[in-house]
């Protein structure tokens, strides 16, 4: 299945590589499968949304993810 | 040492300047800056005092690190009962005026009464005199500065100023200093105005003396290495604060025409790529460079270059077209929450916001709060001077913000700030404020401790008292942000009566190391967290005594009542009235929201 991915205000060293807006990952995998993937492993210093839900980093290895889902990877800035 | 031990108290109805020793015993017990000069505002000037009148006294204070090599260490406040809510108003600034002001040999200046013609104070390290300011009444921030420094014939001067706005007494005009860092919130330049007082001229050679000066450097040392190589440090320095439109866009919680919305559909035109991005008229980028303030090793702030050819700009020939650029609140409230995607016309009104001495977030929370009175035909073109305000018209943005910066015409309404707006004609739902002050960039509904955070914070809306970033990117549950939203409060009181800036991130052991070296006293993390709720619970002393009360910890109804259209906050409301009690009650505060007699005496407030 394919999960459409989007970077928000990421630090250069949390991206994967560049331009990379697919993944392609084996039916039924959860969100921590999706990071594994992506190189990102179990860091906590960004944050992530499934379409339009937040999920905590609790939960990573529970959600189950699904073809064509958007997952949104994001700094925890302060703004100012 | 670190701190000067000196005051100097301006009667401003007297014409005298009158030097005193710092009451150490308060500076002990509220370190400086917010926290001691909340002192002696609560022990001089009168809470219930109208805060345009003569009896509301205006402090500008730095804290014990303003002036030395701690990273940041270059900030003042200027705190006095706020324009806009009558709550304290502790607005905090950098730049390089707070740390001359210190390095004059003054912690404190207090101004009280009311002078009967237009003055500036000039400092030259213990000289202080009140010069006459009719010549410059009238003028921009932008022309005061270069003026007083002719004048003086010293180009080295620090001078914080107000612009006509403050003269006009616009709710929420500022303390602009160094031309384009501001004092900004809560209209502490409208009392500056109210007194007549035009600037403060500072020139200052003593130094600033440290106790254990190897010490120092070796806790700066530290401190300043984790910040240099800490990721929010680069980020900040490379991009500024800007980056926080995409997430709160992506997440549902920028707050947009009027909160009316909380994802922007023309994202890409104002956000930092759009700053970063060659323009097509002259294939220049918005954004130009960055810049630092004293002491500072992170530069966040943004220097723009406008389009010359913008119509902003027709008839504005000799305007700098350089200077300071949109931070992220500038950028929402001038982008997002008016529905505004031409950023030239964006960074032309926060150009004037820092000419004419005014909050951008405010003037833009209130033109968004005017545009649906207009949308929804409580206003109309007779009103506003024919101008259609619309969601999305650069033009009316222009417009207003010149009329504004100038008390004129309908400019003249839109200074009343969104509350007394919307009162006035009859939609006081329209504005998104909190005790009088208009919200920042982050809606309470997606960002549930956000919320709780306005509702609770002293000086109205605003996200430097709290820090629940963290948590509400996370969790959009009312459970456990009481407790989140409080620890940061108190954290943030310490930081700001230190003297420095809340953006390195400083751990409280790394304050109590700098402090430790710095000055006599007890500054373990311990006791500065003591501290920090020690000046939280004096601030909500002074509001209860000027009259506030827990009816107003609340929020805008918008956010209480109509759930989020969009976002992962959807179909949500911020249920302020599952968080309220826990925080009252962690606070050790009545269900009236009183401290109660063993909190104070807890905090030796009593």
């Amino acid at each position: 299945m394919k999960i459409h991915l989007n970077f928000v205000a990421l630090e250069v060293n949390h991206l994967p590589a560049e331009g990379k807006d697919e993944l392609d990952l084996i039916e039924g995998s959860n969100l921590d499968a999706a990071l594994q993937a992506l190189g990102l492993g179990d860091d906590k210093s960004y944050l992530t949304l499934l379409n339009d839900d937040s999920i905590p980093t609790s939960l990573r290895a529970t959600t189950i993810l699904a073809d064509g889902d958007t997952l949104t990877l994001f700094s925890p800035i302060k703004g100012g | 040492m670190s701190w000067q031990g000196r005051v100097l108290r301006v009667n401003l109805t007297a014409g005298t300047c009158e030097g005193e020793n710092i009451n150490s015993e308060w500076a002990l017990s509220f370190l400086g800056q917010r926290g001691l000069a909340t002192k002696y505002m609560m022990a001089e000037s009168d809470p219930a005092a109208d805060p345009l009148s003569p009896a509301n006294n205006l402090i500008f204070a730095t804290g014990p690190l303003t002036g030395t090599p701690a990273s940041t260490g270059g900030r003042y406040s200027v705190i006095t009962k706020g324009a806009l809510g009558g709550a304290i108003a502790c607005s905090n600034s950098g730049g390089h005026f707070g740390a001359e002001l210190k390095n004059a040999g003054w912690d404190i200046i207090i101004f009280e009464g009311r002078s009967e013609k237009p003055v500036y104070l000039f400092i030259d390290d213990d000289d202080a005199q009140l010069l006459d300011a009719s010549a410059l009444w009238g003028k921009s921030v932008w022309e005061t500065e270069p003026a007083i420094k002719t004048l003086h014939q010293d180009p080295e001067i620090k001078i914080a100023s107000i612009g006509v706005a403050g003269e006009k007494m616009v709710r929420y005009a500022c303390v602009v200093n160094d031309l384009d860092r501001a004092a900004g919130r809560s209209g502490v330049g409208a009392v500056m105005g109210s007194k007549q007082l035009k600037a403060i001229a500072v020139r200052g050679n003593k130094g600033v003396q440290i106790k254990d000066m190897a010490g120092f450097l070796a806790a700066a040392a530290v401190s300043n290495k984790r910040i240099a190589e800490s990721g929010s440090s680069k980020r900040l320095s490379q991009s500024g604060t800007i980056p926080m439109m995409n997430v709160t866009n992506s997440y549902g919680s920028l707050p947009t025409r009027n909160n009316q919305e909380l994802q922007f559909d023309g994202i890409d035109t104002v956000n930092v790529q759009a700053m970063k991005a060659p323009r097509k008229s002259d294939g220049k980028a918005n954004l130009k460079t960055n810049k630092a303030c004293f002491a500072c090793t992170i530069g966040c702030a943004r220097v723009s270059q406008m389009d010359p050819d913008h119509f902003s700009l027709i008839e504005r020939k000799n305007f700098p077209t350089v200077s300071g650029g949109l931070e992220y609140e500038s950028g929402y409230s001038l982008g997002p929450m008016v529905g505004v995607t031409d950023i030239e016309a964006a960074t032309y009104a926060n150009y004037v916001c820092n000419e004419q001495g005014m909050d951008p977030i405010s003037f833009g929370v209130t033109l968004s709060a005017a545009m649906e009175l207009f949308e929804t035909g409580a206003l109309t073109e007779k009103e506003t001077g024919g101008v259609k305000l619309n969601f999305g018209s650069a033009e009316a943005l222009v417009t207003m913000v010149d009329l504004t910066g100038r008390g004129e015409g309908f400019g003249e309404e839109l200074g009343l700030g969104s509350m007394r707006l919307c009162e006035k004609y009859g939609h006081p739902e329209f504005s998104m404020a909190v005790k009088g002050q208009e919200i920042p960039g982050y809606d309470g509904r997606a960002m549930q401790g956000m919320g709780l955070a306005y509702a609770t914070s002293n000086r109205g809306a605003c996200h430097l008292r709290a820090s629940p970033y963290g948590d509400d990117f996370e969790h959009i549950r009312p459970e456990g942000k009481a407790r989140i939203v409080i620890d940061t409060q108190d954290e943030t009181g310490a930081t700001d009566s230190a003297g420095i800036c809340q953006f390195p991130g400083y751990t409280l052991e790394e304050i109590s190391a700098l402090l430790s070296a710095a000055c006599d006293g007890d500054w373990s993390p311990e006791n500065l967290n003591v501290v920090g709720e020690r000046i939280w619970n004096l601030e909500r002393q002074f509001n209860l005594a000027a009259g506030l009360t827990a009816a107003d910890d609340t929020l805008p109804e918008r956010m209480l009542k109509e759930p989020a259209s969009s976002g992962a906050g959807k179909g949500r409301v911020c249920e302020l009235d599952k968080m309220l009690p826990e925080y009252y009650e962690l606070r050790g505060w009545d269900k009236e929201g009183q401290p109660t007699k063993e909190t104070l005496k807890r905090l030796s407030l009593s």
